[in-house]
């Protein structure tokens, strides 16, 4: 199969301080103390949740170490080498690995450090690379602070999006209680992603069922919540209350999706009265308000299974938006992409979705990286 | 053809020492006394697999919670997606219908030699 040329936009690319001391810098001078402390129980910026470990030790490639040992996703040299020179990324948007520091216990704490990554990502990482974009990281505990700081850096040119992890409120995202957030993005004209996981950070549930007990129960059930903030996206009205705004699913699978829309649509009919502000097939806000990421794309048996799938409700090409997840152990490669989708599919899914979505112009994008190791 | 890999006491137990033998990426792992000879390309998206984990192969014996490593099993896993193979035969531990290719590999005269296809 002839490899495909054209431009990449990667949505998920996950960065990270080596240190929380790297932070320092970028604190004020009472939230320093929280991290540097003069006992030895310093204040982790990790929050008391569970994460479920990972039979390698790690949830990265192994291969993504920095030449001193630095964790995957925090040395810029060896990120530009592998992925954005390596795999000839024309954009990427850095969406954090440590985001639950956005879901620290102490909600005050939490809306500072919040404010600190973003300065730091832009300062450490965007300003080094023009093929860098930036996500804004809120604090969701406090919606009217994450609206602030939307406000504060959402007009920023290389800031592409607002990002939503933990789930603080412990509610749908589409709750009206989220709402001031949504205002914020649509009034700053960003689209808001979620990326999965948030709702394990301790203040919802990460799976219906309850907690999972080993990484391959929680890997293969993580998408669950992400189904439900998007069906309470369309029930609360969000896309008829704030019409531009875009919403960005990260890291969830995508072959959920037909089922939805079908069972979705069919539902809405029969229950219209008790949400009459949802006014359209809740299919029509997904398709057009809702975009998924490839990564991590189902491993049907044989690609056109898949593909059949999403063709049963179609427009699926004009959905997905391309990304790596890297440098996480279950990470996509282009070329692998390639492979499982129609090539008629290429242009929209590696780049044309994702520059309509961010609102970029396409004589702007770098042109493709190196030539493919590969 | 035959290529040099060294001599068998230069390599450490459980390590894997990554040489181009005709023209391709080779992994070389030593197990206990026993060498073998992979190629390092993980055949599901194409990752370096031998960078990955060797570790000993884990049975089960039905029961939940239950488990044994079987040192005489090592198992090589990719660095990028964890993706499992029985170095000895190059096959997926589970699943089964893909493999990473594998060469024989010998100690003639106190060196490595790996039998590799064509190409010089």
């Amino acid at each position: 199969m002839a490899g495909y040329s054209g431009l990449y936009i990667d949505s998920d690319i996950h960065h990270r301080w080596v240190s929380e001391k790297d932070l320092l810098p970028y604190l004020s001078a009472d939230a320093r103390g929280f991290v540097e402390g003069s006992s030895q129980g310093n204040y982790p910026l990790i929050p008391p949740f569970l994460m479920v470990p990972h039979t390698s030790g790690l949830n990265k490639r192994l291969d993504g170490f920095g030449p001193d040992g630095q964790p995957p996703g925090s040395h810029f040299e060896t990120l530009r080498h592998q992925l954005l020179d390596g795999t000839g990324i024309s954009r990427g948007v850095l969406s954090y690995d440590i985001t639950s520091v956005a879901a620290l216990r102490n909600i005050y704490f939490t809306a500072e450090v919040a404010r600190a990554v973003n300065d730091w990502s832009l300062e450490q990482w965007i300003a080094r690379d023009d093929r860098l974009y930036g996500a804004v990281l809120v604090p969701t505990a406090l919606p009217e602070e994450a609206a602030k700081e939307i406000r504060r850096l959402g007009r920023h040119p290389r800031m592409a999006e607002v990002i939503l992890v933990s789930n603080s409120l412990g509610k749908p995202f589409g709750h009206p209680s989220y709402h001031p957030i949504y205002e914020a993005a649509h009034e700053v004209g960003l689209p808001v992603a979620i990326h999965v996981a948030g709702d394990g950070y301790g203040f919802s549930q990460i799976s219906a069922g309850g907690v999972p007990s080993t990484r391959l129960e929680f890997h293969t059930v993580i998408p669950q919540p992400m189904v439900h903030h998007l069906v309470s996206f369309v029930t609360h009205g969000v896309f008829e209350r704030y019409p531009e705004l875009k919403l960005l699913i990260v890291e969830a699978g995508v072959s959920w999706l037909p089922w939805l829309m079908w069972n979705f649509d069919a539902h809405a009919k029969l229950l219209r009265r008790e949400s009459p502000w949802v006014k359209r097939d809740p299919s029509d806000y997904i398709r057009d308000h809702v975009r998924l990421t490839t990564q991590p794309l189902e491993s049907s048996p044989r690609s056109d299974q898949l593909i059949d799938l999403f063709e049963a409700v179609g427009g699926v090409e004009d959905i997905l938006c391309f990304a790596t997840d890297y440098p996480h152990w279950d990470g996509d490669d282009p070329t692998y992409i390639a492979s499982r989708i129609p090539k008629a599919w290429w242009p929209k899914v590696f780049y044309q979705n994702a520059l309509r979505l961010y609102g970029w112009k396409e004589e702007a994008l770098a042109p493709a990286g190196a030539a493919r190791p590969r | 053809m035959i290529a040099d890999a060294g001599r068998p006491e230069d390599y450490d137990d459980g390590a894997v020492r990554i040489l181009v033998a005709g023209g391709r990426e080779v992994g070389v792992v030593r197990w206990g006394d026993d060498f073998y000879a992979v190629r390092n390309v993980c055949p599901h998206q194409a990752g370096p697999v031998c960078a990955g984990l060797v570790r000993p192969g884990i049975v089960s014996n039905g029961r939940p919670g239950e488990l044994e490593l079987d040192v005489n099993a090592p198992i090589l896993a990719c660095p990028w997606h964890g993706w499992e193979f029985d170095i000895r035969t190059g096959k997926m531990i589970l699943g089964g219908a893909q493999a990473v290719r594998t060469y024989p590999i010998t100690i003639e005269a106190g060196r490595l030699k790996i039998e590799v296809p064509g190409r010089g």
